[in-house]
Formats: structure tokens, sequence, C-alpha cells
């Protein structure tokens, strides 16, 4: 069964009077994991919450599928969205808290949940407010990815987590994917950690979609070229460079766009170096300019 | 999906509301042992000029079930009800659950305290004590066929009352969460005035009183039910 498609319109949210989301207009189709990229502040939780009906849209839609999303439970019924906290009440155990989700979660595998509380060698019988960040973290990921919900959201979930448990939880998140396919979208900072799980990005700032693009085609708008200054900035001339660094006579410009085909011959004959940008380094200079840092 | 939510809702209570009545049953057991052995003169005040216990103890006991609803509604709205719309229920779902929930659960309190006072009037009589059938909050007696409905609604208030401020807080912040708190409450001093108004009952007579006091609750528990369903429709999960 293929997860349905989010659209997005128009999908504005004010906080009294602080705009957090402006406009915003994106469609995902289903059954792909999604990157949401974006500084602090930048809006992602928010995002996030309004498309998971934790809050009304100031104005705008929200869909998924034909239905809109806010207080429709044939919508949210298929959304589970994991938050770096709260995500279980936190005064009864973990056995309980995973109870409650097989209760409600329509699509929830327990024998799975247990498979990933053996991995994440969380205890069931103590309560959720004596687990360590960690420990909480795992369990956020156990929630969400044993709700096999449709659309599954892990906002910063895994923040907590110790580097081996980060790489678990990765492989894990790609070989239920491929077992279970469904729209699976991560907010994170840790981009380079996850980067290869992502096929499409969206990347936030100051509340508006800076870029939503597949990550291949992210890949290839941005390059940075490195050798003599006068030759690389001739080379630089009429396109965006995102950012620029200079060692002596040894100039470095990461430039955004697609090369044309006479600037990748020209970088031949001067026997410049060029290399793709990479997720993180695209994603902090754009960034970095838009905030006008 | 609101008839899951509110069996949901009946059996995560089950052992704390078996706490409280055991707890409330302890306290009455210990009222009766200080009664019978007359250590309590001081403490309760209650003999007519016979000698006789005038109220029993389950008079006394009877307003905690309403603190405890009164409760139970701050609770809902801050801890239950969140913890159920991130598992995608709706607030329409919430909403109706909890209030098939508050109305089932009064009529079991209602139920309980009447069986145990009339279980204690009772015993009381035929121990030759003459217990009058009252209830604490009375100064005046209302019309007694009105006082097992005077308990529903008043049980009912209270969970009504505690999830509208729990949800007023919740919803709209501290500030604003705090002005509406009287508007919460308003309804429960209302009525509280007037049954225990005997100008009230010398005036008007305790039937037009019952009717009106019938009425009170009926405006109030509408005008909180219509404002606490505009706050769930628009509530933020925080």
């Amino acid at each position: 069964m293929t997860a349905p498609d989010i659209t997005m319109e128009q999908m504005s949210l004010k906080y009294d009077s602080v705009t957090a989301l402006e406009d915003i207009t994106l469609r995902l189709t289903g059954d792909k994991i999604y990157a949401l990229l974006g500084r602090n502040g930048s809006g992602k939780t928010s995002m996030l919450s309004v498309l998971s009906s934790f809050r009304p849209a100031t104005s705008g839609s929200v869909k998924i599928g034909t239905e809109e999303v806010f207080d429709n439970e044939r919508a949210t019924l298929q959304i589970c969205f994991i938050r770096d906290d709260k995500n279980v009440y936190e005064e009864e155990t973990a056995k309980d808290a995973l109870a409650f989700a097989a209760n409600f979660r329509p699509n929830w595998d327990n024998a799975y949940a247990d498979r990933l509380m053996n991995m994440f060698q969380l205890p069931y019988n103590k309560r959720v407010n004596t687990f360590s960040r960690g420990m909480k973290s795992a369990l956020g990921v156990v929630m969400g990815l044993a709700s096999r919900a449709p659309i599954t959201i892990f906002d910063e979930a895994y923040l907590g987590m110790d580097a081996p448990s980060r790489y678990q939880f990765y492989e894990e998140v790609l070989r239920d994917y491929i077992e279970h396919p469904r729209t699976i979208i991560l907010s994170t900072h840790l981009i380079e950690e996850v980067e290869s799980l992502f096929e499409e990005v969206i990347i936030l700032d100051q509340g508006k979609i800076l870029m939503h693009e597949t990550l291949e085609a992210l890949s290839q708008q941005g390059v940075t070229v490195t050798g003599p200054a006068e030759h690389v900035d001739a080379i630089a001339q009429g396109m965006t460079a995102l950012g620029e660094k200079q060692l002596g006579s040894t100039k470095s410009v990461t430039l955004f766009g697609i090369l044309s085909p006479e600037a990748r011959e020209s970088i031949k004959q001067l026997n410049l170096e060029i290399e793709p940008i990479g997720l993180q380094d695209l994603f902090v200079h754009l960034t970095k300019k838009q905030k006008g840092v | 999906m609101t008839t899951k939510v509110f069996q949901y809702l009946w059996l995560s209570y089950i052992g704390i509301y078996m706490w409280f009545w055991g707890v409330l049953f302890v306290l009455a057991i210990g009222g009766w042992t200080l009664q019978a052995s007359d250590w309590a003169d001081w403490l309760l005040q209650e003999m007519n000029e016979t000698g006789n216990w005038t109220y029993g103890i389950w008079a006394h006991l009877e307003q905690s079930p309403k603190v405890f609803l009164f409760v139970t509604g701050i609770l809902f709205s801050v801890m239950v009800m969140p913890s159920l719309l991130i598992y995608g229920i709706s607030r329409r779902t919430c909403f109706h659950a909890a209030l098939r929930k508050c109305i089932t659960v009064s009529a079991l309190f209602v139920i309980i305290v009447l069986s145990a006072h009339m279980l204690e009037w009772g015993v009381a009589r035929w121990l030759n004590q003459v217990y009058t059938f009252r209830f604490s909050t009375q100064e005046v007696w209302v019309h007694p066929a009105y006082n097992g409905v005077k308990m529903y609604f008043d049980m009912i208030l209270s969970f009504v009352s505690g999830w509208f401020i729990g949800l007023a807080f919740y919803h709209k912040g501290w500030i604003r969460g705090i002005g509406l708190t009287i508007f919460g409450i308003a309804p429960v001093i209302v009525i509280g005035i007037i049954a225990q108004s005997e100008h009230a009952y010398a005036t008007y007579g305790t039937v037009l009183v019952s009717i009106g006091l019938l009425g009170i609750y009926a405006l109030s528990l509408g005008l909180l039910l219509v404002w606490t369903r505009r706050f769930i429709s628009r509530v933020a999960i925080r």
C-alpha cells in the first residue's frame, strides 16, 4: 500500500504576532525518505506540528491524500510524529507506553517493537521518567518505527542517542523502509551522518521553503573550485558564490548552480580542482547567506 | 474511536478510583470508630441535645469525590488529552469520550456516596442513633427528592470545571488561564450561595429553588461545555 501524498498550499502559522511559517507550498509524494533541514528557529518543528495536526495552521491547507489533516482521524491516524521528548506519558513504564501505542496505532507491530527494545537495550518495567536522555530518544525511535505509520516523522528524535545507537537507527530506518515502504521525514542537524538515506531534501529558512530538490539534483547544484585565485575568479564570474577561502595565491570558491559546458572545459584546461559540494556544506552556505551572517 | 478512547479512559482510571474510594472508606471507618468511642466529641461537634449524632460520617466525606473529579478534570486537560492527541486521536473524539466518561463516572460516584450514606443511616437507626440524612453543603434542606440529582450535577460540574480550567491554562497560557479560572469556578460558587441561602428558601420555597438551581446547573454546564469544546477544537499540543 502506497503512502498518501502530502500537500501544503499557502500554509502559514503565526504565534500571536510572530510569523513562524509563511506561505508554505509543498508537495511530498508518498513512499520516500525526506530530509527537512533548517537552522534553529527556521520553522521545522512548527511545520511538522501542523502536518501532524499537533497545532492548527493559521491559514492555508495541509492535506494527506485528499483529506485535510487538522483534527481528522482518517488522516492523523496515518501519521506518527516523534519529537525529541514528550512522546509518551513519562510516569508510566515503557511496557505501558508500548501497550498504549499498540492499542491506538492501526499498523503497530508488537514483534518489531520487542526486537527494537532489545536492540536498544531498553527496560520494559522501568518508568520512562527514570530513563536517560538517550534511552528516551531510543524509546521514541521504537515508537516511531514500530508504528509502521504510512507517514512517520522523526524531529531530532535521535539527538540524545550515542553514535552507535544512532547508526543502528539509520540502518533500521533503511531496512524497515525497504521492507515496508512508507513516507519518512527526518528533521536533523546531523546531516552528514544521515545524508545517504535521503531521497529528497527540503530546506526551510526563516519560515519559508528555501529549496526542495532531490538529493541528486542538489549534489549537482554546487561545486567547489580550487586553484590560482585569478583563474578561480574567472570561472566564478557571473555565478553565485556561496563562499570563498583564500590562502596565499590559492583560492577556493563554492559556487551554486550548474556549471556550463564552457566553464567545465575552462576548468579542465586551467587544471583547476573541482569537487561536488556536500549537502551539509550546501546547507550551511545557503542558510548562512540567507541569514546574512 | 470514541468508544475505544472512552473504554481506555475507564480502564486506565480503575486503579486510581479503587485507591480513592479505599482511602475514603478507611476514613469513614476511622470516623465511626471515633464516634463509637466518643473520642471525637470535640472534633465533630455534631451531637444534638439528646446526645445523638445528628450527621453521619458520609455527610462530611461527600465533598471529596467532587474535589477528586475537579482535579481529574484538570489533569485530563494537561496530561491525558495531549497523550491521546499525539497518537492521532482527534480533538472531537477526545471531547466526546471525556464527556461520556464524566457522565458515567459521576453517576457511579453518586451511587457509591448515596449507597454508603444510606447504609450508614440504616445502621445508625438500627443502633438507635438518629442521623439526619443530609449533605455537607446544605445548611438548609433542599427538596429531598432533589438531593441525588443535585449531587449528580455537582459531580459533573466539578469535572467540567476542572477540565475547563486545565484547558484554559494549557491552551491560553498562565495569565489568561487565571482570568478564565474565574468563569470555571463561578457556577460552583453561585450554586453554593443559592443552595445555602435561607432567604431564598423562605421566599421561594424548596421546590422553586431546586428548579432554579437545576436551571443554573444546566446553563452553566452548557456554557462551560461549549467553551471547552471551542478550546479543544483549536488546542495545540505542547
